[in-house]
């Protein structure tokens, strides 16, 4: 787990220097920008369904990006940041082994270009100039989902991991989670959601995917519903987003200031405990002792 | 042990010639043992020396030669599209662009339809 975390850090990093040193005034518009820094051009073609698109490198070296122009805007746009992602950190492709319905944790090469690919579509200093005080809701992700051309899921996905409160979006596939991605006050707090396990039953997203339709729901639930080893049943918020049709569900996960755990982890995920601290300064030193040495 | 592409390249080229392992280690003076291996995926990244003992022995044309010897080198390329590619007169150019193709998405193209690809855009000359 540590070793994700470093790597994950290590990624966004390398991402937000790409950025920067792309000198790209307004990525909202144009990503072209960041193809033209790893050599590699654009190319629009209608590929057909379960394809978004592909890269090639020619024998000279241009890498041409070639995107499906029948899939939606936000997906073509993450397509190429995708893309770059894999040349700027020279990871192959492979994701051919992992089936659409299976729980399987998805190659971590391609985890890493997901991570990249939202740093390139949803710069971190742009994103924190927009992002609202608001209270999370579905017109806040879809506010910033629009502004930045992504789908919701990308801007959730985002608003959770850049929270400054404890904040998690968990993606789930068929009854399974298959990834939650954390804010730090979250991750600081020890708060752990386990990949690949089912859905909490008393969650909101049990109980939309439940009902078999398509929906979006909010409300309150236990907190130790989602946490692993978690002892507060005190309440917390969930937005849920089931879409019945691809059988996939989110949910945004979040503390109300008033429903804030009283816990914090150390950088081992050990608890602090408070053994009251050093001893009040008096002026007066506890040594040498009273049998002192003549 | 999967059949990775060097070894099916070199399978399909000994098969062409009608030997045995045993006859092409004994014509090319390379240890028959380690040329199953190569050829069952056991081992990879083979030296210049060898692949070019083994290319003499196995009477491999430019062509061939050229996708053998990267293959060695790149050793998870996808063993139907090495196989698409030595029976059907695939230029070692398309052939490395198709082999080093990254995708996105579920569907998978087979190897005609990447090299159909791979000959477009080496034909796309308006990026240079």
């Amino acid at each position: 787990m540590t070793n994700n975390r470093v790597d994950e850090v290590t990624i966004q990093l390398r991402a937000r220097q790409f950025v920067a040193s792309s000198a790209t005034s307004n990525p909202l518009n144009d990503l072209e920008i960041y193809a033209k820094a790893v050599n590699a051009i654009l190319r629009y073609e209608a590929l057909g369904v379960n394809e978004s698109g592909y890269t090639m490198a020619k024998p000279g070296g241009k890498q041409i990006i070639v995107v499906n122009s029948d899939e939606s805007m936000e997906r073509q746009r993450f397509t190429i940041c995708h893309e770059v992602a894999h040349i700027v950190l020279g990871l192959s492709s492979r994701h051919e082994h992992v089936p659409p319905w299976s729980l399987a944790k998805r190659d971590p090469n391609e985890i890493a270009c997901d991570i990249f690919a939202s740093e390139l579509l949803l710069p971190y200093k742009g994103w924190l100039q927009v992002v609202p005080d608001d209270e999370p809701s579905v017109s806040v992700i879809q506010t910033l989902a629009k502004r930045f051309t992504c789908s919701f899921h990308v801007a959730a996905s985002r608003y959770a991991s850049l929270a400054t409160f404890p904040c998690a979006l968990v993606t789930m596939d068929r009854g399974g989670i298959r990834h939650a991605a954390r804010s730090t006050p979250l991750r600081n707090l020890g708060a752990w959601i386990t990949p690949r396990s089912s859905v909490p039953p008393e969650s909101i997203a049990a109980r939309l995917r439940d009902r078999g339709e398509s929906g979006t729901e909010q409300g309150e639930v236990p907190q130790d519903a989602w946490f692993d080893e978690w002892s507060e049943s005190d309440p917390m918020n969930e937005l849920a987003r089931h879409n019945a049709k691809s059988d996939s569900t989110l949910s945004l996960l979040w503390f109300s200031d008033e429903d804030m755990p009283e816990r914090e982890v150390d950088r081992f995920n050990q608890r602090y405990v408070d053994d009251g601290g050093l001893q009040e300064l008096t002026g007066h030193l506890p040594w040498p002792g009273r049998s002192k040495r003549k | 042990m999967p059949e990775l592409g060097l070894g099916t390249a070199l399978r399909i080229l000994r098969d062409r010639r009608g030997l045995n392992v045993r006859e092409v280690g004994k014509l090319s003076d390379v240890d028959h043992a380690y040329i199953y291996r190569l050829e069952s995926g056991e081992k990879t990244n083979p030296s210049d020396e060898m692949v070019v003992k083994l290319l003499k022995t196995l009477k491999a044309n430019d062509r061939e030669a050229t996708i053998l010897r990267w293959l060695a080198s790149h050793s998870d390329a996808d063993p139907a599209l090495v196989v698409y590619a030595m029976d059907n007169d695939v230029h070692p150019d398309a052939f490395m662009m198709a082999a080093g193709v990254r995708h996105r998405g579920q569907a998978r193209p087979d190897p005609a339809t990447l090299i159909k690809r791979a000959l477009a855009l080496l034909e796309d000359t308006d990026d240079e």
